[in-house]
């Protein structure tokens, strides 16, 4: 219970939750998420970054592999996954309400 | 022909990672490389961080780092990173063997109590470190005999041929080594004659080369053997526990050293008798500073035990339910 509460506190730029952030609008092989990521996060992951989240998403069943196409193996988020990236968005959005409480910030004057 | 090279080029990048990965994954990385790079070669920068990736992605595999591996694996691996730094620690114990030779006989009899008590403390923790090792290796043996009684002499016969070749050439290079080293003077035998010096260096190479072997052997096996859990238990209990001696090894040797370099600095740094020598020791301080690298790499494993400890004990795996 301890690690899950520890692991849902990630940072939200962590590359698995980039990932399942991406996927959730559709399924995409590793060069289409990377470029997603790259233009909804600013943040440009490597291969071997991008990878290494892909193996331990896919190994915890949080998204699946679909066939390939030309090297190019699309990757979708799974019903857990969706389920995991929900939990964790709405973790986010509590600490970001009460970050911006504190400092007095409307949020909806940044969105 | 240009397009081949580089995909050859890529393909050499996956190397780094374990085997089982590529067959995986290793074409999909091959196509996002080429796709990133779009006809560039890759740099410096980008290589290191494929080659980081795949590195990480074998300590994982290898139960050294990460969550991914079961908690048995983990364990296991955590137990043969304290054994490898127990190597380590054998080869800094015998460079400590050999700078300390006679050093009572420097100190005023009134001096001798504390230096004399740091070196017995690391005298008595050496043997308590040897001793948890063999009872490690007693207590995996019925493990190891059915593995290698199953099919695994095959996989091990290389190196354990390499390991005991080693070890017979030790064993028969020290014969004439002794004879030598008994017809000459000590300046003669601490650096005084070039040749003999050669040929104790060569010899020390080869005292490595044979820890080393059988290190190898070790963790070889280990990696393949079957234990039960009851057996993983004892083994990672050891291996927490060397971690521990490790640690008190190199606080009395360096305790030693503090001692001997106020009562007796002259011996320290071989100077004269009564000299006013700088305490700083070239020997000793890559003796402790190998020391100090075995204590973080034990200490490592030993966490390593300990966190996947508790999974053991219930049984659990690895699977988290979280990103990251």
């Amino acid at each position: 219970m301890a690690q899950r509460e520890h692991d849902t506190r990630k940072r939200s730029n962590d590359p698995a939750s980039l990932i399942l952030t991406s996927l959730a609008s559709g399924a995409k092989h590793g060069h289409a998420l990377s470029k997603d990521i790259e233009s909804f996060a600013g943040i440009r992951l490597g291969p071997g970054s991008l990878y290494g989240a892909i193996t331990r998403l896919e190994e915890r069943g949080l998204i699946e592999p679909l066939d390939v196409s030309d090297r190019r193996r699309p990757y979708q988020i799974t019903a857990a996954g969706t389920a995991t990236l929900a939990r964790h968005v709405v973790e986010m959005r509590r600490v970001a309400d009460v970050g911006a409480a504190r400092l007095g910030l409307d949020l909806r004057a940044w969105s | 022909m240009v397009v081949s090279a580089r995909s050859n080029d890529l393909n050499r990048l996956l190397r780094w990672y374990p085997a089982a990965w590529r067959d995986r994954y290793g074409d999909e990385l091959v196509a996002l490389m080429s796709d990133d790079l779009e006809g560039r070669t890759p740099n410096f920068g980008y290589r290191t961080r494929v080659l980081g990736a795949g590195v990480r992605e074998r300590a994982r595999q290898a139960g050294i780092a990460g969550a991914g591996a079961t908690a048995s694996e983990r364990t296991r691996a955590g137990s043969l990173i304290v054994l490898v730094s127990w190597s380590v620690f054998v080869l800094a114990g015998a460079g400590f063997a050999k700078e300390s030779e006679h050093f009572a006989n420097a100190l005023h009899p009134n001096a001798r109590v504390l230096p004399q008590a740091a070196y017995d403390i690391v005298v008595a923790l050496g043997c308590l470190g040897t001793g948890l090792v063999l009872i490690g290796a007693l207590v995996a043996m019925p493990s190891f005999g059915r593995y290698l009684h199953d099919g695994g002499w095959l996989t091990l016969r290389g190196r354990l041929v390499a390991a005991s070749s080693l070890t017979v050439a030790t064993i028969a290079a020290i014969v004439p080594l002794a004879a030598w080293a008994h017809g000459l003077n000590v300046v003669q035998r601490n650096g005084g004659l070039a040749a003999y010096t050669v040929a104790f260096l060569a010899w020390v190479s080869l005292v490595v080369s044979t820890l080393v072997a059988w290190t190898a052997v070790a963790v070889a096996a280990t990696r393949r053997t079957q234990f039960s859990s009851r057996v993983l238990k004892v083994e990672s209990s050891l291996a927490v526990t060397l971690a521990g001696v490790m640690a008190g090894l190199t606080v009395a040797t360096f305790l030693w050293w503090w001692t001997m370099a106020t009562r007796a600095p002259w011996y320290v740094h071989w100077s004269p008798m009564g000299s006013n020598a700088y305490v700083f020791s070239a020997q000793l301080t890559v003796t402790v500073a190998v020391m100090a690298a075995g204590v973080a790499l034990s200490g490592y494993g030993a966490f390593r035990v300990v966190a996947s400890r508790r999974d053991l004990d219930t049984g659990s795996g690895s699977t988290q339910v979280t990103p990251g």
